[in-house]
This record gives structure tokens, C-alpha cells and sequence, in this order.
């Protein structure tokens, strides 16, 4: 029986798997109301699904709670951002990094993500090698 | 097959570095860009060979000199566009002394 239910849900699981996969190959955060998008969007399917499956009336309410509270937190969100001028946050990580790297140019790397080649400039440097033995120059 | 690439450039506008930023993301390659004009990629995945590169280059930074470098263990191999005539020819050199 578990054998059975195991050859059945992994199907299932590669597919959400990929799914993931898929959605962060991009390699860029959302912005913060993303996920209270999805929140509402999830809340909003449960409400309609429950109503149609005639499901009790606390599940229906349950769930139109929850859609009317995420509602509510993405509208607070908004204003928040807006009022304190974080608008950056309502914007996704790439149009950020497209906005600086069309105003200055950039510098950085896939793991440690993008810097305005201005700040890389004033920086604190020092020397790097591969290994501690070449650390140092020739002289 | 994981293979390295050294990606040098002429000169480049910031638009034009995000073009190719966009580009080495979308092939899935890691990327090193600390220095202007120079890039370093890996590509895991092994889709990627000079050519295809040096042609890329040439698509977002059209008429710019560029130099595209693989690094391998056993033997480099290397593509690059910019001058070739009889006089001014910057692939002689790599052609005779770079690679013996």
C-alpha cells in the first residue's frame, strides 16, 4: 500500500518539483506583494471551490476570512510602501537590478549579485589568489 | 560537461553589459564581471562553446573587438572578432605563438 501511494506521489512531487524549478530559474526575488498575491489567489480558489462543493458553512467562512484578511494585509502593504517611500519594494529585484545597471553600469557575480561599479571603485580592496603560496606578487 | 569561459572585451555601455548579463542568466551559466569589459563564465550544463559566444558578443556589442577564451584542462580553444587584415591582424599572434 505505501509502495503504492509512494509510485503515485512521485509523479506528483517531480512535477512540483519542476514546477519550483522552473519558477526560480530566473534567479530574482519578487516583490513583497507576491506572495500575498498568491495568499489571496489561494484563499479566493478555496472559497469558490468550498461554495461549489457545498462544503459546510464555518469551511466557506473559514476561507473567506482568510481571502478578506489577505486582502486587507496586501492593501496595508501597499500603502505602507508608498507612504514611507519604499516603492523599490513593490518593484521585483529585476527591475531593480535593471535600473542600476542602466543608470552606472555594474560590477559583480552570480553568487554575490550586482553592485554599482562606482561603490566597487571606493571600496576596500586588498589582494586574492587562488591560493595562499600566490597571495603575494613576484618582487 | 562544466566548461569555463574568459570573455574580454573592447569596451562596453552599461546596456549593453545588462543585455549580456540577461543572456548568460537565461543560458543558466554562473558569471563573474568584476573588472570592465571582462567577464568569466561557467557553464555546467556544457551548452555553451566559444563560438556561440563570440557570436553573441557580436550580436550586443556589434562592431566592438572581442576575445572569448575556453579554458580547458587538456587544451584551450578560443574564438574572437576585431582586426584581420594583411598588416593589422590580432589573431597572428594567437594563431602562432598562443597556441603551438
Amino acid at each position: 500500500m505505501y509502495t503504492l501511494a509512494l509510485g503515485l506521489t512521485m509523479p506528483s512531487f517531480r512535477l512540483v518539483q519542476a514546477f519550483l524549478d522552473q519558477a526560480t530559474a530566473q534567479g530574482s526575488r519578487s516583490t513583497i506583494l507576491r506572495p500575498l498575491g498568491w495568499l489571496i489567489t489561494i484563499c479566493a480558489a478555496a472559497v469558490l471551490g468550498s461554495v461549489e462543493l457545498k462544503a459546510p458553512d464555518w469551511v466557506v467562512t473559514l476561507f473567506s476570512i482568510s481571502a478578506g484578511l489577505g486582502i486587507a494585509l496586501y492593501l496595508t502593504a501597499f500603502i505602507y510602501c508608498l507612504v514611507t517611500k519604499k516603492e523599490d519594494l513593490l518593484r521585483s529585484e529585476t527591475y531593480s537590478i535593471q535600473k542600476l545597471a542602466i543608470e552606472k553600469g555594474f560590477v559583480g557575480d552570480s553568487l554575490a549579485g550586482v553592485f554599482r561599479a562606482e561603490e566597487a571603485i571606493h571600496s576596500e580592496r586588498s589582494l586574492g589568489a587562488a591560493s595562499q603560496s600566490t597571495a603575494e606578487d613576484d618582487k | 560537461m562544466k566548461k569555463r569561459f574568459v570573455v574580454a572585451l573592447d569596451s562596453s555601455t552599461p546596456e549593453q553589459q545588462l543585455a549580456f548579463q540577461n543572456y548568460v542568466k537565461s543560458t543558466g551559466a554562473g558569471w563573474w564581471h568584476w573588472l570592465d569589459s571582462l567577464w568569466l563564465l561557467i557553464d555546467t550544463r556544457g551548452q555553451l562553446d566559444a563560438i556561440k559566444i563570440r557570436d553573441k558578443l557580436c550580436e550586443i556589442f556589434p562592431r566592438i573587438n572581442n576575445f572569448v577564451i575556453e579554458l580547458r584542462p587538456d587544451d584551450d580553444t578560443w574564438a574572437g572578432y576585431g582586426p584581420k587584415t594583411e598588416v593589422k591582424n590580432m589573431f597572428t599572434w594567437l594563431k602562432s605563438d598562443w597556441i603551438k
